[in-house]
């Protein structure tokens, strides 16, 4: 930002072919240049181009499946682009490995940022390049070394203690000052915030602005319009993979960027508003479980509703107890009038309640086996009592197939050579195959392109009009103010209030979710 | 690309028929009726025993114990006929039934206790050996019977009727691992075993009866081992348990569970016993016969290392 202006150069006037490259100058330490990227069928970027000016940040919108990640994924070097090029200071990095374009200070940090729990800060800060002596590491010098990194970034914590005992957003300042220290040019910081309440969400926000002038660049991601007007000198908003608008950040409103985001033109699946009570079919009441309760939840026949809350504020935990993947400490649970036994996810199941994981790969599919067989898991068709009848999964495999879409080519592929949008259909045509009368979704659209993510919502709502609950939890308040009837919201654990969907926003669900001031209450009549 | 896949995946067998035509030309007995009935006749106890490891490695575990389980519940046996003049059929019962128990007992050690496998069923297998040791005083159990020793013993015509007994439990198995809920469970447990807990699998109790099975196995085989023999010996040979380990990783079960088959089990079995005997007869020094069937199992396990490798550059 201290820059002084110079005329733009042959190189930047070669990278600027691009449709929307809004005319880098050399200025720009990154300039991403008409980047296209197709999986199977899917174009997922589609003609991409954006440049970042040295010590600015670059908002980057869109919604979940809009081509973010991916093009995260490109710039920093863990995917290759099909076509397109990405420069960096004028060098054009695209044919470099991942690891060759953090040598030359590129660098994503994703959500989960790679820290060594169990070594020390110090440690963390300053692999790979640990200070030795005669080939042995000097402790003295690694911590004074990284003790000096913490000071300079306003970090006040000792170097020995373990990575692991930091909090989320001391996490995420420490894979920030790593990147920093080893002389970044860019960072790509993928939701930083997440998960962070507003007070530390501002906190790292002002934190990071500071960085800059040091000189260092950041895309920044983020579901948070305002975070983005209030941190970023430009942004870039991606829809469908490709560049739907870009500019100066202050001269947008948030109204205004949420229609960019959204477009008028894509045609999202939106749930009529179920206003009417409904008998109600799943009562929870003094629940306590490991991390919150006591929750008390009555949730009505065909009803969807949202949980909003911080991680480890309840809603996930909730879930997973429900569920029978966390044990309830005391409390009652009732599915249709009837107590129901929650004590292990086979039991949960047998009492209607069927939980659909976040962590599909660690939780949800068997990767070995096949469609068909992870569509019937622990669900086995059975002829004589011991036998699976294969003609009874095929079938369903064929009525799932049919109801969902699912592109395969045979039943009997690994499930793993699917997209993630079809894993994800058979996870929860598995869970439907159960007729449950509650259906636990944390996440359902995570990782899943736009189509499907929009099948998948229709999915959820056609199960509600056949009377099955729904408990939601969407990282994406636009994505969760589209599904529910009603939304809680959670704080250390317990239910803290309740919002009907009527006349509720996205924005609202993201400030509730913050614990800001809620903007919904001058609506409670 | 597929004709590539195809070799790869049935390497073992290509192995089979190149050694034991090598062998061949070094020694043609090697390829007479004879000593593939000798082949046969071997692969029977350690194809068993081959099975009895395999089913815990398909849920990501192993078990050790196998050899100690073998002579221990055959040793119990051939007490039940001899201190309690046990009909030979109760005595069979006896001895599958023993095997089953200790398995269940390693079960409970690792599903339950979260012990782990490798430590418990090596120290459950030095524990039992050490007892038929001390019970015996490593004298040999003598079986006399001849109901027992039967199956052991009996031919049909020229061809011994033992290696029957191989390719019945392995059509078993077979059908109980393909096609019988249970055994996709041990599949699914072992290919991911939170998704299927997560799925409503009763996780634990598949991962115990895992470890039974495989005792019921080695039990069983502790019942063809003393009927061969015709008497129950503590000095089964150490490296047959490296043996039934190696095999099955071979024949392309994943030690790290969820991935394997049937006819691999086999095919890694078979290759161990043609190794075994195809050395012994092409007159290599008895000194060099363990450094070379080493030396074959590295390749066996590099070619299979290859192939897993082709088939993850697949996926991405």
């Amino acid at each position: 930002m201290t820059q002084s202006d110079r005329e733009p150069t042959e190189g930047a006037r070669r990278a600027g072919e691009g449709l929307f490259a809004p005319a880098p100058s050399d200025r720009s330490v990154l300039v991403v240049d008409n980047v296209f990227k197709t999986y199977g069928p899917v174009s997922v970027l589609d003609g991409v181009s954006l440049a970042v000016p040295k010590g600015a940040i670059h908002g980057l919108l869109g919604k979940n499946g809009a081509g973010k990640s991916t093009l995260s994924n490109v710039i920093a070097g863990f995917t290759r682009a099909d076509a397109g090029s990405i420069l960096l200071a004028g060098e054009d990095v695209s044919s470099l490995t991942l690891t060759a374009r953090k040598k030359r200070g590129l660098h994503l940090l994703s959500q989960h940022s790679e820290i060594f729990e169990d070594l020390s800060i110090g440690e963390n800060l300053l692999l790979p390049n640990l200070p030795r002596r005669r080939s042995l590491i000097d402790w003295g010098k690694l911590h004074r070394q990284a003790s000096l990194l913490l000071e300079s970034h306003a970090m006040q914590v000792s170097s020995r203690r373990r990575a692991g005992d930091l909090n989320a957003s001391d996490r995420r300042r420490l894979a920030i000052i790593k990147a920093v220290a080893g002389d970044a040019r860019l960072i790509i910081l993928d939701e930083p915030t997440a998960g962070l309440a507003a007070r530390e969400r501002q906190h790292l926000l002002e934190w990071v602005e500071a960085l800059t002038a040091g000189g260092t660049s950041f895309i920044y991601i983020s579901h948070h319009n305002d975070e983005v007007r209030q941190l970023c000198s430009e942004y870039t908003v991606l829809r469908d993979g490709k560049v739907a608008a870009s500019g100066a950040a202050g001269s947008l409103s948030a109204d205004g960027m949420a229609r960019l985001i959204t477009g008028s033109d894509v045609k999202e699946f939106r749930r009529e508003g179920q206003m009417a009570p409904k008998p109600p079919i799943v009562e929870i009441s003094d629940l306590c479980f490991p991390g919150g309760g006591p929750v008390e939840l009555t949730v009505g026949r065909g009803e969807i509703v949202g949980l909003v809350g911080l991680l480890g504020e309840g809603p996930q935990e909730l879930l997973r107890t429900l569920g029978g993947l966390l044990p309830a400490t005391s409390g009652r649970v009732l599915v249709d009038g009837r107590p129901a036994r929650i004590d292990s996810p086979g039991h949960s199941l047998a009492a209607g309640i069927a939980y659909l994981t976040h962590d599909r790969i660690g939780e949800g599919h068997v990767a070995s086996m096949s469609i068909a067989e992870n569509l019937s898991l622990g669900n086995w068709p059975r002829r004589a009592g011991w036998m699976i009848s294969r003609s009874s999964m095929l079938g369903r495999m064929r009525q799932a197939r049919a109801a969902m879409d699912v592109v395969m080519d045979t039943p009997d592929q690994e499930i793993r050579k699917l997209s993630g949008g079809n894993q994800q259909k058979i996870l929860l045509g598995r869970l439907l195959e159960r007729n449950p009368a509650i259906l636990l979704l944390d996440e359902p659209t995570i990782g899943v392109d736009v189509a499907a993510k929009e099948h998948i919502h229709r999915l959820i709502d056609d199960a509600t009009r056949r009377g099955v609950a729904v408990l939601l939890i969407a990282q994406d308040p636009d994505e969760m103010q589209r599904l529910v009837d009603r939304v809680v919201v959670f704080s250390k654990g317990r239910i803290e209030r309740s919002l009907s969907a009527e006349g509720l926003t996205a924005d609202a669900i993201a400030d509730a979710r913050s614990l800001r001031k809620p903007m919904t209450e001058r609506r409670t009549t | 690309m597929n004709g590539r896949k195809f070799l790869l995946d049935n390497v073992v067998w290509i192995l089979i028929i190149v050694f034991s035509l090598l062998a061949g030309v070094l020694n043609p007995f090697f390829l007479s009726e004879g000593n593939l009935q000798n082949v046969l006749v071997q692969a029977t106890t350690l194809g068993v025993l081959v099975l009895a490891v395999s089913f815990t490695l398909l849920i990501g575990e192993i078990d050790l114990s196998v050899i100690g389980n073998l002579v221990f519940s055959g040793m119990i046996g051939a007490y039940a006929m001899q201190e309690y003049g046990a009909h030979w059929t109760v005595a069979v019962a006896v001895t599958v039934l023993t095997g089953t128990l200790i398995g269940a007992v390693n079960g409970y050690f690792v599903s339950y206790m979260r012990m782990n496998s490798l430590i418990a069923t090596l120290a459950m297998g030095l524990f039992l050996q050490g007892a038929v040791l001390g019970a015996t005083q490593a004298r040999t159990l003598v079986i006399a019977d001849e109901g027992y020793g039967y199956i052991g013993s009996a031919t049909i015509g020229t061809w011994p009727i033992m290696p029957v007994a191989l390719f019945v439990i392995y059509l078993a198995a077979h059908v109980v691992l393909a096609y019988s809920a249970w055994g996709r469970n041990l599949y699914a447990t072992g290919g991911n075993r939170r998704a299927a807990h997560a799925a409503g699998i009763n996780v634990r109790r598949v991962r115990l009866s895992a470890f039974a099975a495989a005792g019921f196995l080695a039990g069983l085989a502790g019942f063809l081992y003393a009927s061969y023999l015709g008497g129950v010996s503590v000095t089964v040979g150490s490296t047959t348990l490296l043996y039934a380990v190696a095999a099955p990783v071979i024949g392309g079960v994943s030690l790290l569970g969820g991935r394997g088959r049937v006819l691999g089990m086999l095919g890694g079995t078979l290759l161990i016993t043609v190794i075994q005997t195809g050395l012994q007869l092409i007159n290599v020094s008895a000194y060099y016969i363990q450094m070379i069937g080493g030396a074959m199992i590295l390749l066996a396990i590099a070619v299979d290392a290859f192939r897993v490798r082709g088939e993850e550059q697949e996926s991405v």
